[in-house]
Parts: structure tokens; C-alpha cells; sequence
């Protein structure tokens, strides 16, 4: 299971000067602990981990004392929010949420947390969600071929079983991440997997770039 | 033309009513004239459909005195001080209680993933055997597996039936002769929280002396009218002078709000969402935290023991409880209303209750 164990780790930052820099930040603990570039791949990792905690999605970028390089994966758990700057029970489901100020903490540790453990099981999951979203971008026809598959314009396309066919891995990966709170648990489950399915291990081998 | 003591305010501010020009339904169930604040704050509480306050305390301009007499009433000066008896076992009684009143028919446990729901059910598994909990299903949606998906695994699926409440509202035709329905209704009332775990040092504070950080709270983040806030302020006031209790802390201030104007709302959310008749509710439905005990331990803990304003305190006691079964130190530490996904839609039939109490109108041509 060598290539589940180094799985990459990503600082957060976005892509170009000036897109959509996001936090998910944890009230009990009262600061960041991940920092995305990606808003849809945010709210997915939110739903994720429901069963550990919530976590509420800050447009970082918007805070009067952003800059660039000012907070990363490295040092998220380091930096809060305004004090009392939105309710938390009315703002879950919302839309990024904007902070006045980022405020650099100490983070608290009234849980006995491990902080760097947390921090791994989130860049973990978001590692998967990445790759559940790449293999539906390899192929560049994706979409015209979904609809003419669906359309049936063609009898030879068969384009829907491989779409079955991801689709279901991606269910079947966010499925372990929900109900598993264990990275050596999570990559057993899915090793298993790899074991009976070649493609995704092959896909997932290219990905890592270990193929 | 007969006096209404029941109107769930928030649909007088929506598009149908103001459509609905000949409607003669009468006002003065809203709290005098102050239409334009009671409107934004109605809107800033999007699960709340009503304001009332509850007997024993007084409001001016607002005259629900039967309906709240004969169903939701509390003597607070009377029962202050008389419970001493802790969450765990207020809860125990409350199910030995109900399970000797109302075993004639199966139980339907209304099940949304949160704290109090599943304190429902851990007290179920906690005191009844296996051929006993065949008497029980469990009514839930795939919100609330997702809420919390371990515990619906670990301890639901192994021990009940499982009934999908995806259209649960309208197939309860269906069930009010099969079930008694429990609800977890209001314990959010009881516990008067919602906010208070993150006020911070603010929880403790006089709510009299800082009304500005009281004011900057409830607008933070959200497009509250601030004169509106202000309002709620003042109208708080005068119902907190009205009784005799010790109401000083900002979080004490949260807890008063939930406990007395919200907790008729939460009572009659089947009303008005399901249009069940005020009568019937009683048949039908069982309001698992409407007990003079949960009552008078909610009192006594608000004012002996106010919640302290930090997170991972919300609702202790219920996850202190839950942990006797379902060990998570995830749950215990985490678990908030933040990630609750109980469903509690906005109300869309307009609901009047008058002075008998046997009528139930649903204007459902303003749909």
C-alpha cells in the first residue's frame, strides 16, 4: 500500500494572485485547520467530516489584513476570526462567510487534540476528493460524450458505463470517508478496492505520478 | 367576529398574505404596532413562524392568555427552586413515564441526527429490552443519517426499523393511527442555548450594561436591522420585569428568549406545518421535552447554574447522557447546533386558532 502513504499535501494557496483563498475554520477549537483554494471541493470536505465536527467556510481573501502569503496549511491553526463576526448556528449552510480581520491565536487544546493529526485527516480527505474530481477531467470530451451518450444519438457510444463507473468509486470513497475517522483504516478499505478494481488503482498510480 | 389567539405572525410579512386582499383575519395578536420590527425579526429567526410569550409572563398588546393557560404555562415563582434532580435521570422518568401512559400503540421516534433526538433514543436503549424496542421505529431522512452516520449504524439500524421521512408530512395520514409520534420538540427551548456557547466572556455579562455588545451580537453577520435588534431589546425588557426572576446575563438573556417567546412556536410547529388540529396534538404527537420537569430543570439550571459561553459545553448533559451508550469523543466534544440538519422548513399555510380552540384554518388558496 506504498502509494497511499505519501499522499500530496497542499498548502492551500490559489492559484493565481487574486482567486478565491477559503478557510475551514472549527469554532470549538477557534481557528483554521485547512486552508483551500476551491470552493466546491470546500463544501465537500464540510460534509465529509460532519461526523467529526463541523466546519464553517471563510472567504479568506475578503479580510481587510489579507496578503498572499499570510496564512497556509502550515500555519492555519494559528489564525482565528473577528470575534462574534457571524452566527454560527444561522450561518452553516451559507455561503462564504467573511471575516473583518484575521487574527493570529494560540491555538487552545482543551480536547487533548492533536492538532497535526487533524490537519492530516483533512488534507487526507480533501487528497481524495482532488482525485475524484481529476478522473472525470481526463477525459477532455467528457461532457459531449455524457450527452450524446445519453441522448443516444449513437448506438456505439457507450459512454455511460465508464461514468457508472466512476461515479460509483466516488460514492464508494466518500462513503469511507464518512463513516471512518482513520487514515490506516481508510486506506485499507480502499487498497481492498484497487485489489478488485485495476483501472482505478492504474488511474490513481497515474495521478501520483507512480505509473 | 370571533378573537384569535393563535396566528403564526411570520405569514402576515409574506407575498400570498399581502396578495390576499380580502382576508379578515385581525391583528392584535402581533405586539401593538410595531409591525415593521416584529417583521425583521421574524426574518432573522428564518425557523421561528411565531413570537409568543408564555403565561406568567406579560407583554404588551398581545392576548393569547387561553391558548398558553390551558397548554403551556409555567408558575415560575412556584417552581423555581423545586427540581434538584439532574438531566440523566428528569430524562429516565420521562421515558418510564411515558412508557406506561402510552404503550397501547408502537412508538415512531422522530429522529433528525441532533443531541435531543438521540437522547431519545439512547434512553429507549438504555431501559427497554430487545422485545420491548419492537414496539419502536425510527422516522429519519437521509439528512439525518448523513448528520450523524455512526450512530445510525453503530446503534439504529441493529435495534429498530427504520421508516424514510422523506415525505413524511404528507404521509401523516398514514401514520397517526399506527404510532404515537416523538418529537424532540422544544428542546431547544429547554436548554435555551443556541448562541450562548459562543458568547465568550460576553455570556456572563450584565445584559443590562452592555447592550451595544448585546446589539452588535444579534446583527453580527446578517442583514438585521439594527432599530429592529433594538426593539427586541426593549420588548425583552419589559417581559423580563414581568416575572420574578433573576434574569442578569447576556447568557441568561439568550435563554429567556428561547424558553419563553419561542417555545409556543416550537409546540405548535405540527400545527402549523402539518395542520394537525391544536386538539389533536395531544393524540398524535408526544413533545418529548414538553414536561413540567424538563420545565423546572430548565429554570433551575438557567438561573442557579447560567452556561457558561464556551462551545464544547452545549448541551453537556445530553452528550453526557448519550456517552453512556454511544461513546465518541468526536460527539462529546463537537456536536452543535451548527451542524444540525433537523428539518424545519418554513411554515406555508397560514394557521388561525380562535378563542374555543377547535378551529384550525388553513388558507390554503394562498398558496
Amino acid at each position: 500500500m506504498y502509494f497511499l502513504q505519501d499522499f500530496d499535501q497542499n498548502l492551500g494557496y490559489p492559484k493565481k494572485f487574486g482567486y478565491p483563498h477559503y478557510g475551514l475554520y472549527q469554532p470549538n477549537l477557534d481557528c483554521f485547520l485547512l486552508i483551500t483554494d476551491d470552493w466546491h471541493q470546500s463544501i465537500d470536505i464540510k460534509n465529509i467530516t460532519i461526523s467529526r465536527y463541523p466546519l464553517f467556510i471563510f472567504q479568506l481573501d475578503e479580510a481587510e489584513n489579507y496578503s498572499a502569503n499570510l496564512i497556509d496549511n502550515l500555519c492555519c491553526e494559528h489564525w482565528t476570526v473577528t470575534p462574534g463576526c457571524f452566527d454560527f448556528v444561522k450561518t452553516y449552510w451559507s455561503d462564504p462567510i467573511l471575516t473583518q480581520q484575521l487574527i493570529s491565536t494560540t491555538p487552545t487544546n482543551r480536547f487533548d487534540l492533536d492538532f497535526s493529526k487533524e490537519k492530516l485527516w483533512l488534507q487526507y480527505v480533501w487528497h481524495w476528493i482532488r482525485f475524484t474530481q481529476w478522473i472525470f477531467k481526463q477525459d477532455k470530451w467528457y461532457h459531449q460524450k455524457k450527452l450524446i451518450s445519453k441522448l443516444k444519438l449513437f448506438d456505439f457510444v457507450d459512454y455511460n458505463s465508464k461514468i457508472d463507473c466512476y461515479n460509483a468509486f466516488k460514492e464508494f470513497i466518500y462513503k469511507t470517508l464518512l463513516l471512518e475517522s482513520n487514515i490506516a483504516l481508510c486506506n485499507q478499505t480502499i487498497s481492498e478496492f484497487f485489489s478488485k478494481n485495476s483501472e482505478m488503482e492504474i488511474l490513481y498510480l497515474i495521478y501520483t505520478g507512480k505509473a | 367576529m370571533p378573537t384569535n389567539l393563535y396566528i403564526n405572525q411570520s405569514v402576515f410579512f409574506g407575498r400570498q398574505f399581502q396578495q390576499q386582499k380580502n382576508c379578515e383575519l385581525t391583528y392584535h395578536t402581533l405586539f401593538g404596532k410595531n409591525w415593521k420590527f416584529l417583521k425583521s425579526c421574524l426574518l432573522n429567526y428564518p425557523q421561528t413562524s411565531s413570537w409568543y410569550p408564555r403565561f406568567g409572563s406579560n407583554m404588551p398588546g398581545l392576548h393569547t392568555q387561553t391558548l398558553i393557560d390551558a397548554n403551556f404555562g409555567i408558575n415560575f415563582t412556584h417552581d423555581v427552586g423545586l427540581c434538584n434532580q439532574t438531566f440523566a435521570n428528569v430524562t429516565d422518568q420521562r421515558l418510564h413515564q411515558l412508557w406506561q401512559t402510552l404503550s397501547d400503540k408502537p412508538w415512531l421516534i422522530s429522529w433528525s441526527g441532533g443531541i435531543d433526538s438521540t437522547v431519545i433514543i439512547v434512553s429507549v436503549l438504555k431501559h427497554l429490552t430487545p422485545r420491548q424496542r419492537k414496539n419502536f421505529a425510527i422516522l429519519c431522512d437521509p439528512s439525518s443519517v448523513w448528520e450523524n452516520p455512526k450512530f445510525f449504524y453503530q446503534y439504529i439500524l441493529p435495534n429498530f426499523s427504520v421508516v424514510d421521512s422523506t415525505n413524511s408530512y404528507m404521509e401523516f395520514e398514514q401514520y397517526k393511527n399506527q404510532y404515537y409520534i416523538i418529537e424532540g420538540d422544544p428542546a431547544d427551548c429547554i436548554w435555551g442555548y443556541r448562541a450562548v456557547p459562543y458568547l465568550g466572556e460576553l455570556a456572563n455579562q450584565p445584559w443590562r450594561n452592555c447592550c451595544s455588545d448585546l446589539l452588535d451580537r444579534l446583527t453580527a453577520g446578517k442583514n438585521f436591522d439594527r432599530s429592529a435588534a433594538q426593539w427586541q431589546i426593549d420588548m425583552m425588557e419589559y417581559n423580563i420585569n414581568s416575572v420574578d426572576l433573576p434574569i442578569d446575563t447576556v447568557a441568561q438573556w439568550y435563554w429567556w428568549f428561547n424558553y419563553n417567546f419561542q417555545y409556543i412556536d416550537a409546540v405548535m410547529r405540527k400545527v402549523v406545518q402539518s395542520a394537525v388540529p391544536l386538539t389533536d396534538i395531544e393524540q398524535y404527537f408526544v413533545h418529548w421535552y414538553h414536561s413540567r420537569d424538563y420545565n423546572c430543570w430548565s429554570v433551575d439550571q438557567n438561573i442557579n447554574f447560567p452556561a457558561p459561553g464556551v462551545p464544547e459545553l452545549y448541551k453537556h448533559q445530553a452528550k453526557k447522557y448519550i456517552a453512556e451508550i454511544y461513546k465518541d469523543n468526536y460527539f462529546a466534544s463537537f456536536k452543535g447546533k451548527g451542524s444540525s440538519n433537523a428539518r424545519i422548513g418554513n411554515p406555508y399555510k397560514w394557521v388561525a386558532i380562535q378563542e374555543n380552540q377547535t378551529f384550525c384554518y388553513e388558507f390554503d388558496n394562498l398558496t
